[in-house]
């Protein structure tokens, strides 16, 4: 995204389901439910919705676009399903944004949805791709890579993973649409049972179902009786598919998550310390820590101290995943990123109950995933009465 | 041909996993002592022979002739000798063919080798043996029947040993056979020692006529039968089954078991006479040579498994969970990464990548890499044990499974499970080793993995 571009989209509307096992639900539920929100928050009937992406990961659901269009009507307009692994979700926005942004429509809508619990699999679904090569590979298994090397590297206990979960769940027990509603204690997280070393249950997020909807368009579509919200940058960096069988892969960062934020924190003109709250993808605990390291929030081998300050809980100087994040909130893959979407505009706009953090005007919101961290992206959101600051 | 026909080098490998005999007491009543190595459900003949053959590593490059050996063809197996050679990195002009059928097929395979290189059609025959066959659950045969695996080069090139003779009596008794289930089944032994195999070993042409001389070597399942034909032959040595008794026989590996056990304890130009049986008598008469030439690849540290696992391992316990990406299409196209391990180097920066890419993940060169073989040891980058992954992605062996990141001397990385069931630390040594991977698609999907070897020495 050129700079002259970052003002042109904003977020009209959003809207999330409750996030956990929602047996009840189809997939086509879930969508109508999170696209119907976002249209009615946005003030607009769905006859005005132009166009519509939708984000969805695992290939079981047998998802098209037509899933979101069959789910709430948009017969006769186009409609396209984005996969591209754990960023599914922000990489839908991206292609709904690029949309508005080049002039090409005013008003669409992106959801995201996921059904992970239709077939009682443990854990999400088989990870293998080839009969023989990378067998072996499990989500849980791939990021334990790196928290092997980052404890070993910087010469850590696990503790350091505790302190993430029992944040996250703690800030997921304040929101009325996480999965998983509980606080855990140190001695909880540390006596779990391990799923993949050194990662144990509580270093893991849930396997959840639901769906989560914005509206984006033109800024002067937007409401005007709360602050408006717009994208102000952008950043996707794909990878080959296995970055972390590069010789000189470190396990200790995503060179992805990396390249996604620089691009993004250009467009959008500000420097790391300026973002104000941040949705990442805590996956795992691990993942948390090395990107708060990655997104520049942490000097390298300093994520875990943030983490253990307490500077990023929702009262901390810094804080990360106010939502409860994955881990506590959910990962149903497809709307995982536009469900962080969801959660960064409300919190912008001083609408996020039960987890609101003081008064923030930039917000960001990542994504990484596939095997090694090979895709990521940054989304950098902000409040339109807080104009951005150039580096 | 005047020229002489040696065994120029031998290796050994035993399984790395341990089936105690008294888990197996506990499961059909009674008491038992001792143990078993045994073959995991990612191991069989093919990967036993593989892993024995590595250890000769030097030698591969002169053999023109590949025979295997094994008493029995699992299920889903196809040409097995053609699996190994790839496995072992060996030019596609290598002969391939297995002997199979019998126990002795080890010692039948020798002959046959030896008389391709006697008579000039080779320089030299790599023969291996590989055993993976079970008896039937609960029988007493079971807490004896061991695996494992062999292999020798035979050629013009002196070594272990010296090739003096080799014969051979085929008997159409129904000894021993198989059931379709895959385990082995027979007569009484009892009967066979005492009633079938003197008759056979009378029938033998010895050198000199009559009685044995020098250290003779009797296979034969059941040792105390074994010790009985040793000492009816009127032979001066005692059967050096000391392998056998500790990890049950290995069947048709037994006999290149004892040889290599009788050169290592034999003076240089001693005789040296091995018998093993199974429709018939094969006879290997050889003069020891260099023990060094003899090596063992097994690991000194062996893993307890469950009896159930060992079941399940035999397909005793029902047959293998599906693996949708198993295709033999998909086999034929990337079997230079799977059986032979090749990755790519790219001829621009050098870098080595697996599996190979068409675009290097280093400097993004499009020209095609270079293939590199990457079997051999390489260096934990990092690890993880997954308690969860073989719930969800069927063809891994048994739960938790170790996976492992190292980096080869090439600079390539390979993430592949590991072993055994401990975690490699970072930083120290792994080798790879061939190992079935499933049998999705209905038949043996091969691949590699990684065994710890920080506390072993070169093997």
């Amino acid at each position: 995204m050129r700079r002259e571009r970052r003002d042109a989209v904003s977020v009209l509307g959003v809207g999330c389901t409750r996030f956990g096992d929602r047996f009840e639900l189809s997939a086509s539920q879930l969508v109508a439910s999170a696209v119907h929100d976002a249209v009615g928050d946005a003030g607009l009937d769905l006859s005005q919705v132009e166009a519509g992406w939708l984000g969805s990961y695992f290939p079981h659901s047998g998802l098209a676009g037509t899933a979101l269009s069959d789910a709430v009507g948009l017969g006769g307009r186009p409609v396209s399903r984005i996969e591209n692994y754990c960023v599914t979700g922000t990489d839908a926005i991206r292609h709904g944004a690029m949309a508005i942004a080049s002039g090409w429509y005013d008003i669409v809508v992106v959801a995201g949805v996921e059904k992970l619990k239709e077939h009682g699999d443990v854990g999400i679904p088989d990870q293998g791709d080839h009969a023989v090569i990378g067998r072996g590979r499990s989500a849980p298994g791939g990021f334990a890579l790196s928290a092997t090397a980052y404890l070993e590297h910087y010469d850590l206990d696990t503790g350091v993973l505790d302190h993430v979960a029992v944040k996250n769940h703690d800030n997921g027990a304040r929101h009325p649409k996480a999965h998983l509603r509980r606080r855990i204690s140190l001695e909880q997280a540390a006596d779990a049972p391990v799923v993949a070393s050194p990662l144990r249950l509580y270093d893991c997020c849930p396997t959840s179902d639901g769906a989560a909807a914005v509206v984006l368009g033109r800024p002067e579509l937007a409401r005007k009786d709360r602050p408006r919200v717009s994208l102000r940058g952008l950043g996707l960096a794909s990878f080959d598919a296995q970055p972390y069988l590069h010789p000189g892969f470190d396990y200790l960062s995503w060179p992805a998550t990396v390249a996604a934020a620089r691009e993004a924190y250009g467009q959008a003109g500000i420097v790391p310390e300026q973002v104000d709250v941040a949705e990442v993808h805590d996956c795992f605990t691990i993942t948390e820590l090395l990107t708060l390291e990655d997104l520049g929030f942490a000097d390298r081998g300093e994520g875990w101290r943030l983490s253990c300050d307490g500077q990023t809980r929702a009262d901390g100087t810094r804080p990360v995943n106010p939502s409860g994040g994955l881990k506590a909130f959910g990962h149903p893959v497809g709307a995982t990123g536009v469900r962080m979407a969801v959660e960064i505009v409300r919190q912008l706009q001083l609408r996020a109950e039960g987890v609101q953090v003081d008064e923030p005007r930039i917000g960001l919101s990542h994504n990484v995933g596939g095997p090694g961290g090979a895709i990521a992206a940054v989304a950098i959101w902000g409040r339109d009465d807080a104009a951005p600051v150039d580096e | 041909m005047s020229e002489r026909t040696h065994l120029t080098a031998v290796s050994v490998h035993r399984p790395g996993r341990h089936l105690a005999s008294d888990e197996v007491a506990v499961a059909w009543g009674g008491s038992a002592s001792g143990g078993l190595r045994v073959a995991g459900p990612d191991e069989d003949a093919v990967t036993l022979a593989v892993e024995a053959a590595l250890g000769l590593v030097e030698h591969l490059p002169t053999v023109t002739t590949l025979i295997l050996a094994r008493p029995f063809r699992r299920r889903g197996s196809g040409d097995g000798a053609a699996v190994a050679a790839a496995a072992l990195g060996l030019p596609a002009s290598v002969r391939t063919l297995e002997v199979a059928g019998s126990d002795r097929c080890s010692l039948t395979a020798i002959d046959l080798a030896a008389r391709l290189v006697r008579n000039g059609a080779d320089g030299a025959v790599l023969v291996l043996v590989g055993d993976d066959t079970r008896m039937p659950p609960g029988s007493a045969g079971e807490l004896r029947h061991g695996h494992g695996g062999a292999a020798l080069v035979v050629g013009t090139e002196s070594g272990a040993a010296q090739v003096c003779s080799t014969s051979s009596r085929s008997d159409a008794t129904p000894d021993r056979w198989f059931t379709d289930d895959g385990t082995r089944q027979g007569v009484d032994e009892r009967f066979l020692a005492m009633t079938v195999l003197p008759g056979l070993l009378a029938s033998l042409d010895r050198p000199g006529g009559g009685a044995p001389h020098g250290n003779v070597q009797v296979a034969f399942p059941d040792l105390r039968h074994a010790t009985r034909l040793v000492s009816r032959l009127g032979a001066d040595h005692s059967l050096l089954a000391v392998d056998a008794w500790e990890h049950g026989s290995p069947g048709a590996v037994l006999p290149i078991e004892l040889l290599s056990r009788a050169i290592q304890a034999a003076e240089q130009g001693e005789p040296i006479e091995v018998l093993a049986f199974g429709s018939g008598v094969d006879q290997l008469m050889v003069e020891a040579g260099d023990p060094a030439e003899v090596v063992w690849t097994s690991s000194h540290v062996a893993v307890d498994i469950p009896y159930a696992t060992y079941l399940r391992a035999g397909g005793a316990l029902g047959q293998p969970v599906t693996v949708p990406e198993a295709s033999p299409v998909v086999a034929w196209r990337d079997l230079e990464a799977t059986v032979r391990l090749v990755g790519g180097r790219c001829p621009v920066c050098g870098a080595v990548c697996y599996p190979s890419r068409t675009a290097c993940p280093a400097c993004g060169s499009p020209q095609p890499m270079d293939p590199v073989r990457l079997v051999g040891e390489a260096t934990v980058v990092t690890a993880t044990t997954d308690h969860v992954v073989a719930g969800v992605n069927p063809g891994l062996p048994e739960s938790p499974v170790t996976m492992v990141v190292a980096e080869t001397a090439d600079g390539a990385r390979l993430y592949l499970p590991s072993v055994h069931g401990q975690q490699p630390a970072i930083g120290s040594r792994v080798r790879t080793v061939p190992r079935l991977a499933h049998l999705g698609g209905g038949f043996r999907n091969y691949h590699w993995r990684f065994r710890d070897v920080t506390h072993e020495g070169k093997a």
